[in-house]
């Protein structure tokens, strides 16, 4: 018996809830070349590092409510970040999942390098593969016309 | 085309699915492990609480342990209970029940534990335990509606780093309660540990909300039919009569295979992570009541993070390599943190790990390790193995059975360990506290080894090895138990070789008995 049988209820949550999750999806799946992506990066730094300088020069002393509007606006730019990364991953012809590969390292890094500053040379062994996939996205050129990820935005 | 081959296309193959799918399965993902994470701040609060309540009731590691016990029966007793209902409710409704029920009895511990006593809090710990078994089945049933065979070993990693989450959030929270606030004009001194048992919960009801919300039982129910196949039971739904789950499940020989590793990981993960907080107080010479080291927190909140690594990159080799098969990366995971485990021991008879620098960085880097080995096989053989065995309609009660016995191996493990370190502890420090977990961690290896052995179709070396691990748990109780008596004995003898010696010091021969004296 196969479960495409059956009808199964479905309310209205589920629907917007549904017509949302297409929508980011999407948003994902497109691609993106080097030169916007590597401007989007910059306007990106520029905008943490403001957001970093504003919180400890300006903000320090705020009530919380700044600081969480603040929080907020550093996770809608860490998402714009992901988004970007995914879709230039997309334009390699890769798989977005790498963004993974170049994030847990890095914070990994930062972990271990707050806990024991001696172990630098962990640095080195943890953040090779990490800093030759960053160093694609900035300057290896996308794949000639269509790859996979584009066909799967067009089948969708 | 060979194993390896097939294990790729059927790997890849698994992955397709329609638009919107991931992202909706995110979604869902997300809250469920959301409230499991926050399930498990109502329960390592107590980790951190233990110190304090020792020292303001004078609980010995027995009954620190002990309290431990009760709620690992219970949880585990809850597992078999609350799994078959599970099934017949649901896991949303399971993990909402479950939720409501530990905000109460969290909340009753902190604010009624003034008028507390031993008896009280094993009580309300109890309860606790039968209420958070709630959480697993109803995660483990929703998840496998939500995922193919050959995703679900990296989505049970990915959900390990979910639900540790949960314990990083009390390893952070918990040092900022114990040391003392202010808000406003109210002042927290520090040391109070019942706010551990009053401000988690708010945390939870937060999650339950989200997941009453946006959590959906299965794919169907979200508006997408045929998007995952059960190998298991295909058909439409995901609710089945409380007999069919019961004779299913208990007459499958997998879940006992799985069910008996499963215990052993539960002795090494339950006996590292609640005894943690006094090992570092008694070995390492740490403050952990009121002003804990940073190395103290940085290892806590650094165990779950490396264990979730541990737990996915395990849950991948398996989906990846073995077509979904948990058993052989699971095997070898046992094996070596049996071997890190007698390092671990070695170090500490030899003195090398203890309060000197490099004696707490190695003390901290074996704990770190075993949390690898012991959160890998939590995943995968906790999580992904279920929703393989039970499939969508019978995942809870698959997980029960299973993890029902993490926590009867939790309880034993602690009942054994908490009297043998109140015994050893003048003699051999907590020397054996390693030693017991490497006895387990060995178990739980040859038990994944005679499975290995079954499913390659050699039954009679699978039963040769089931009995050499009878045999041996059975010489290992009898001596353990004979040697356990002799050093009572002994100590006892001691202490009353030592009373009259020390009564000198106590009152020495010209001290003036005040009752005695003549009145002036």
């Amino acid at each position: 018996m196969d479960t495409a049988s059956h009808l199964v209820h479905v309310d209205a949550r589920q629907l917007k809830i549904k017509t949302f999750c297409i929508w980011i999806e999407n948003k994902f799946e497109t691609c993106v070349s080097r030169v916007p992506f590597a401007i989007h990066m910059a306007v990106l730094a520029a905008v943490f590092y403001g957001l970093a300088q504003a919180e400890l020069n300006w903000f320090a002393d705020s009530p919380w409510p700044v600081h969480v509007i603040l929080s907020l606006i550093i996770a809608l730019a860490a998402f714009w970040t992901i988004l970007l990364m995914v879709r230039r991953f997309h334009d390699l012809g890769r798989t977005g999942g790498l963004f993974w590969a170049i994030a847990i390292p890095f914070w990994a890094l930062w972990k271990i390098t707050t806990l024991f500053p001696n172990l630098w040379y962990v640095w080195v062994i943890l953040c090779a593969w990490p800093i030759k996939l960053t160093l694609e996205l900035f300057f290896k050129p996308g794949t000639e016309g269509l790859n996979s990820y584009d066909a799967r935005t067009t089948e969708g | 085309m060979s194993q390896p081959d097939l294990a790729h296309v059927e790997w890849k193959e698994s992955r397709k699915h329609p638009p919107g799918f991931r992202a909706r399965r995110g979604l869902n993902w997300f809250t469920v492990g959301l409230l499991y994470a926050m399930y498990y701040m109502c329960r390592y609060n107590f980790r951190f609480a233990a110190p304090g309540m020792r020292e303001e009731f004078g609980f010995s590691i027995t009954q620190i342990s002990d309290i431990w016990v009760w709620f690992s029966v219970a949880y585990g007793t809850g597992q078999l209970v609350n799994g078959l209902f599970c099934d017949r409710i649901g896991g949303r409704a399971s993990m909402l029940l479950g939720a409501i029920g530990t905000i109460t009895v969290n909340l009753i511990f902190g604010f009624g534990s003034f008028a507390g006593n031993f008896a009280t809090f094993s009580g309300l710990w109890l309860m606790n335990g039968y209420l958070q078994a709630a959480g697993t089945p109803g995660m483990v049933k929703i998840n496998a509606a939500w995922f193919n065979r050959e995703e679900r070993g990296v989505f049970s990693g990915i959900f390990g780093f979910m639900i540790q989450s949960g314990q990083v959030a009390i390893s952070r929270l918990a040092p900022v309660l114990l040391a003392g606030f202010t808000i406003g004009v109210f002042v927290i001194e520090p040391g109070r540990w019942r706010l551990l048992f009053i401000v988690p919960p708010v945390f939870v009801a937060a999650a339950a909300i989200l997941l009453a919300l946006l959590a959906s039982e299965s794919p169907e129910e979200a508006g997408y039919p045929g998007a995952i196949h059960d190998d298991v039971d295909n058909s439409a739904g995901t609710r089945v009569p409380v007999k069919e789950a019961f004779k299913f499940v208990f007459s499958n020989p997998l879940v006992w295979f799985y069910a008996v590793a499963y215990g052993t990981t539960g002795a090494v993960r339950h006996s590292s992570d609640q005894l943690i907080g006094l090992f570092f107080e008694d070995v390492m010479g740490f403050n952990m009541r009121t002003n804990l080291p940073g190395v103290a927190v940085n290892t806590l909140a650094l165990i779950p993070l490396v264990a979730v690594a541990g737990s996915v990159f395990s849950g991948w080799v398996s989906d990846r390599f073995f077509r979904g098969h948990r058993y052989p990366v699971a095997m070898a995971l046992y094996f070596v943190g049996a071997a890190v485990l007698a390092v671990a021991s070695l170090s500490l008879a030899l003195d090398i790990v203890g309060p000197t620098t490099g004696g707490i960085l190695l003390g901290c880097l074996f704990l770190v390790l075993i949390a690898i080995m012991a959160n890998s096989t939590h995943s995968i053989v906790g999580a992904a193995a279920p929703m393989d065995i039970g499939g969508k309609k019978m995942a809870g009660f698959a997980s029960g059975v299973i993890d029902s016995f993490q926590y009867y191996g939790s309880a034993l493990s602690l009942f054994i360990t908490g009297r043998v370190l109140d015994a050893t502890k003048e003699t051999h420090g907590w020397n054996f506290w390693f030693i017991i977990m490497t006895g387990f961690a060995l178990l739980g290896g040859f038990s994944m080894l005679a499975l290995l052995l079954r499913q390659k179709g050699k039954r009679g070396a699978s039963r040769v090895v089931i009995a050499i691990m009878v045999t041996a748990v059975i010489a290992t109780t009898v001596i353990g138990t004979a040697n356990y008596r002799r050093i009572i004995a002994e100590n006892a003898a001691r202490a009353a070789e030592l009373a009259p010696l020390q009564t000198p010091d106590i009152q020495p021969d010209n001290a003036v008995d005040p009752a005695a004296a003549p009145e002036n």
